[in-house]
C-alpha cells in the first residue's frame, strides 16, 4: 500500500471524447481508485474532469500515456485551501478541527485567519465549515 | 456613560463595580451565534386557493391560514439524498430560504390546495421574491437555559452535535456560547432596546417566562444573519442580536453582567453521554484546554468577532 501515490487531475476533453469512458478504463485497466471532484461537459469546446487518482506510480505514469493518446489535456495540479473571508463569520470552528496553526484566531480581535503557508491540506475545514467560507483551489 | 460588554468588563477592572455603578448608565450587549426558536412568517396575497400542502423552494412550510405561512429555520428541504446517510450534509433547508429571502433570490412556491366551493383550484406554482411577501417578520424565543454544554469526544470517530463536529481522541472541546444570549434573558426585565439581524427588535415577556424577540424581516441585514450548515446534525440560523440593558445605579446588575465569564459550562464527553468536569466560560476562550493531562483544541460556534461589531453597533446609536 505504501507504494501507491495520490495525484489531481484536471483533463480537458476534446469534443470528439466526451462520450469515451475514460473513468472506466483508468479503474479497469490500469487499476488507479478515482475519485471524480468536478466535471462539466456544458461547453463542447471545454468538457473537463477533476479527479484525484490513487495507484501505484507505474500504473499512474501509464494511465497518464493513455490519457494522451486519446489527446485528453492532462493537467497535474496541487489542491489548495483558501479562506473566503466574505464568507466567514469567524466563529472558530475550524481552528479547533485544524491540525496545524494554519488556521487561527485572534483572541484578542477575535477574527479568524489563515496561513497557507502552515496548511497541510487535510481538508477537515473545508468539509465542516457551517457557512462553506473554507473553499477548495487548484494550484498549477 | 454607555459602554460595550468588553468595555465594561475593563471598566470594572479598572475601576471596580461600585464605580461602574455610579458612572455607567448602560451596556450594549452583542451576540451572533446559532438561534433555537426561529421563525419566519408572512402573508402571500392572491393565491386564491385552500392550501392544505405548502413547499417553497421543497422545504415545507406551515400553514397559518389561507394566505399566511411560518417558515421554520431548521426544517429541512424534502428528498434531499445527502442526508439520507448518516452523517447527514444538511446542506438547505429553512435557515438557508431566511438568508435566499432576504438576497432577493427567486423561489420556487408550490401550494396544494383543497378545491372546493370557494377556491376551485388543486396547485398553485409561481416564481417568488422577498417583495411578494408582506408582513415579514422574523421571530425568536429564548428560554430559560440550563448550563451550557461543552463537548468533547473519547471515541474512535469524530461525533457530530449541535456544537458542530467534535473531533476524536479527546483532541478538542467545542462549545456554541459566549453567554451573552443567557445574560439578555436573564436581565429581560432591564432591556432598553432590542437590536434583531439589523433591525429593531420588539420584545415581550410571555407568560412561560421565554423571552420573545421579533423584527422586520425586510429590514434585516445580510450580514447579520447567516445559515448554519452543521455535518451530521442539522440546520441552523445564526443572527445577530443585541440589548441595551439598564444598569444605572445597580451593582448587582453590573457584577452579574461581569461574572459572565465564570459562567460554568458542562462538559460532556459525547462518547459516553457523561457530564465529565464544568469549566467556566473564561477558560473555554483560550486556544488550548487542559482537562487532567490532556490538552486540547478550543473550538466554538459563536462569532465573539461580529458580536462586538453589534455591540458597536448599538453604541454608534446611542
Amino acid at each position: 500500500m505504501s507504494d501507491k501515490i495520490r495525484k489531481k487531475w484536471v483533463l480537458h476533453f476534446p469534443s470528439n471524447q466526451v462520450d469515451k469512458p475514460i473513468a472506466y478504463h483508468l479503474v479497469k485497466d490500469y487499476n488507479l481508485v478515482i475519485n471524480i471532484l468536478q466535471a462539466s461537459a456544458m461547453d463542447e469546446k471545454d468538457s473537463f474532469l477533476i479527479l484525484e487518482v490513487v495507484g501505484r506510480r507505474k500504473d499512474i505514469d501509464h494511465a497518464h500515456a493513455f490519457l494522451v493518446t486519446q489527446e485528453i489535456d492532462v493537467v497535474d495540479m496541487e489542491k489548495g485551501i483558501n479562506l473566503n473571508i466574505n464568507k466567514c463569520i469567524h466563529c472558530g470552528l475550524c481552528v479547533g478541527l485544524c491540525p496545524t496553526k494554519a488556521l487561527t484566531i485572534n483572541r484578542d480581535t477575535w477574527e479568524v485567519s489563515f496561513d497557507k503557508s502552515d496548511c497541510i491540506v487535510c481538508d477537515l475545514c473545508l468539509k465542516y465549515c457551517p457557512v462553506k467560507a473554507i473553499e477548495m483551489e487548484f494550484l498549477k | 456613560m454607555i459602554l460595550t460588554y468588553r468595555q465594561l468588563i475593563e471598566y470594572v477592572h479598572e475601576h471596580g463595580v461600585q464605580v461602574a455603578a455610579k458612572n455607567v448608565d448602560k451596556v450594549a450587549l452583542g451576540v451572533f451565534e446559532p438561534l433555537e426558536n426561529v421563525a419566519l412568517s408572512f402573508i402571500m396575497k392572491g393565491l386564491d386557493v385552500k392550501p392544505i400542502n405548502a413547499k417553497l423552494q421543497n422545504v415545507p412550510l406551515y400553514i397559518q391560514s389561507n394566505d399566511q405561512f411560518v417558515l421554520s429555520s431548521q426544517v429541512l428541504s424534502l428528498d434531499d439524498s445527502l442526508n439520507t446517510h448518516y452523517p447527514g450534509e444538511f446542506n438547505y433547508g429553512g435557515a438557508f430560504l431566511i438568508e435566499d429571502l432576504i438576497n432577493q433570490a427567486e423561489l420556487d412556491l408550490r401550494v396544494t390546495g383543497y378545491p372546493n366551493d370557494i377556491y376551485d383550484r388543486t396547485e398553485v406554482r409561481r416564481t417568488i421574491q422577498m417583495d411578494d411577501l408582506t408582513h415579514t417578520d422574523l421571530t425568536v424565543d429564548i428560554h430559560r437555559s440550563k448550563a451550557p454544554k461543552a463537548y468533547i469526544n473519547s471515541s474512535e470517530n469524530f461525533k457530530y452535535s449541535e456544537n458542530g463536529v467534535i473531533k476524536n481522541n479527546l483532541l478538542a472541546i467545542n462549545f456554541r456560547s459566549s453567554g451573552i444570549l443567557q445574560l439578555i434573558y436573564e436581565l429581560r426585565e432591564h432591556i432598553k432596546e432590542i437590536f434583531f439581524a439589523g433591525a429593531e427588535g420588539h420584545w415581550m415577556l410571555t407568560e412561560d417566562g421565554s423571552l420573545k424577540i421579533s423584527g422586520n424581516f425586510r429590514k434585516m441585514d445580510t450580514l447579520y444573519i447567516s445559515a448554519l450548515s452543521l455535518k451530521g446534525f442539522g440546520i441552523y440560523l445564526a443572527a445577530g442580536l443585541g440589548a441595551i440593558i439598564d444598569v444605572a445605579h445597580h451593582a448587582s446588575r453590573i457584577e452579574h453582567l461581569v461574572n459572565n465569564e465564570e459562567r460554568a459550562f458542562r462538559i460532556i464527553d459525547i462518547a459516553t453521554q457523561k457530564e465529565v468536569a464544568t469549566t467556566p466560560l473564561r477558560s473555554l476562550k483560550n486556544a488550548e484546554f487542559h482537562l487532567d493531562q490532556q490538552v486540547m483544541k478550543t473550538g466554538s460556534l459563536t462569532s465573539i468577532y461580529l458580536s462586538e461589531r453589534i455591540e458597536e453597533r448599538l453604541l454608534k446609536k446611542e
